[in-house]
């Protein structure tokens, strides 16, 4: 039971922030550099929400694939589920964006998400004046708060995590 | 401001309140500062409006993690929302949305009340100081990061002898997602 | 009752702002002012009496002392500032009455210096200030003016 990584992206796709608890899976064998993986993870979500969008089946507008959408325009995309892992997501009206990955096993989190960034996000990192928005934050109160959250949530338990993957 | 508990459970969020007898001060002697560091007046004006600008692009993540929005569907409801909670939610006033142009992209936004500009009286030599400006530059940060681009300007100011607050505010473009990275890399 | 004047004196002792509520030429206007510098003294005397160890200060100085056509009150904020009312006729009048007035103007006073733009220490010229002295004062009938009735 318990999260992989977490990361924060911004409209503009800059990751402003990336944090992982485990990752078996070291990011060379992977993407190949921390950079290419995040942008990896965002065109993932990206393509992800525009397929969702123009799959819609109760929608009476679909747009065609490809057109461009607004935020917050069609339906939105919440989660998907592998063997090894779950992939949540969230976005925020002003184009923040929330992956983590978790376990398979994890409920629906859209309420943590939710919660991780009104309560977290919010709070540590857009209240202090020495965020700029748009670039890589580091802040050690929000990575705290968010550990203590995690935790609470029951999301965190090295122990599982340790056992599940062996 | 953490909470406990199962995840669905969630209580509203808290808002901390501030005496507004100490933001009213704390603006005047913000605006008194600038004047006296900068003396052109539209200097003056130009920095507070970067100011609001500055503040309205942190402010939105803000008002969207406590309000609960989830979006706007066009500049119409995006005009109640900021008139009707936002700046009810942040300066304690409600607005009237009115004066819409025939193609919908332009409103006013009516204030009758305004406690940045409690007990202000503003004397002869700064007669074209927009005292408010601050407001017009959080609309215009806050509007945006959610992909509306506006123009504000202030047309009607009760400190210098109108009867309301009005904020004009002009939809420019309201931009699409666009994906960031080209699509070579 | 009848207010004749209505003056604030700055911490310093300086002149802030004083106002005569009938027409006044300017002799009479140099009275006005030597009768209010006049009691300045009268207001520090009061002050050292009724600080004995203890004694909390109170704001409301009271009748300061009765020239042959005014009476003078006094009230002292807490930042030094002092505010005095100039009464015009001889019937008794009920202190708290007065005590009244004198919290309306400070509140006024108060309102005034929260303007950001508003300069310590210099006479005040404010036409708001102005005009809500009037309000605050048009509740008594004033000499020779017609008010048309009590405003309550």
């Amino acid at each position: 039971m318990g999260c992989f990584n977490l990361y924060i992206f911004n409209r503009q796709g800059t990751c402003i922030y990336y944090h992982e608890w485990f990752r078996p899976k070291s990011v060379k064998q992977g993407a190949g550099t921390l950079a290419d993986d995040q942008k990896q993870m965002f065109g993932l979500f990206w393509t992800l929400s525009n397929f969702c969008a123009t799959l819609d089946p109760k929608d009476q507008t679909k747009p065609q694939l490809g057109t461009p959408r607004k935020i917050g325009q069609g339906c939105k995309f919440k989660s998907f589920t592998t063997s090894s892992y779950k992939c949540n997501f969230l976005e925020v009206p002003s184009g923040i964006k929330l992956v983590l990955n978790t376990h398979r096993e994890a409920p629906d989190l859209t309420d943590v998400l939710q919660a991780l960034y009104d309560d977290i996000f919010v709070e540590y990192v857009v209240k202090n004046p020495l965020y700029v928005p748009g670039q890589p934050f580091q802040s050690d109160q929000f990575v705290n708060a968010l550990n203590a959250f995690l935790r609470q949530n029951g999301l965190l338990q090295q122990q599982q995590i340790m056992a599940a993957a062996s | 401001m953490l909470r406990g508990g199962p995840p669905g459970a969630r209580n509203a969020p808290s808002l901390e309140q501030i005496n507004a007898e100490v933001f009213t001060l704390t603006y005047g002697s913000i605006v008194r500062q600038l004047i006296s560091d900068f003396e052109d007046i539209e200097e003056v004006n130009k920095q507070l409006e970067q100011m609001g600008y500055n503040m309205g692009i942190r402010l939105v993540d803000e008002f969207l993690a406590k309000a609960k929005i989830t979006r706007c569907s066009s500049f119409k409801d995006t005009a109640e929302v900021v008139a009707k909670q936002a700046l009810p939610m942040f300066l304690n006033v409600s607005a009237n949305v009115a004066n819409w142009s025939p193609d919908q992209t332009e409103c006013s936004l009516i204030l009758t009340d305004n406690p940045l500009a409690d007990f202000v009286e503003l004397p002869e030599e700064h007669r074209d100081l927009k005292y408010c400006n601050v407001l017009a530059g959080v609309v215009r940060g806050a509007l945006e990061m959610v992909n509306m681009e506006v123009e504000c300007r202030w047309v009607g100011d009760m400190l210098k002898g109108d009867d309301c607050y009005e904020l004009r505010v002009k939809l420019k473009e309201h931009r699409d997602e666009k994906f960031p990275y080209k699509d070579d890399d | 009752m009848t207010i004749a004047c209505v003056a604030f004196i700055g911490p310093q002792n300086n002149p802030m702002y004083l106002r005569s509520l009938e027409p006044a030429s300017d002799d009479q206007y140099m009275k006005l002012h030597y009768v209010v510098h006049c009691s300045l003294d009268a207001v520090e005397e009061k002050v050292l009496l009724k600080r004995g160890p203890g004694d909390v200060q109170e704001s409301y100085l009271g009748l300061l002392y009765p020239t042959e056509d005014y009476r003078v009150y006094g009230y002292l904020t807490n930042t030094h500032v002092k505010i005095i009312v100039l009464l015009d006729d001889e019937a008794p009048v009920k202190d708290d009455l007065v005590m009244r007035v004198m919290k309306r103007l400070h509140n006024l006073y108060v309102d005034t210096t929260s303007n950001p733009f508003h300069k310590f220490g210099m006479p005040i010229s404010s036409p708001r200030f102005d005009a809500a002295l009037e309000s605050i004062v048009s509740v008594y009938p004033r000499p020779g003016g017609s008010v048309g009735g009590f405003k309550t």
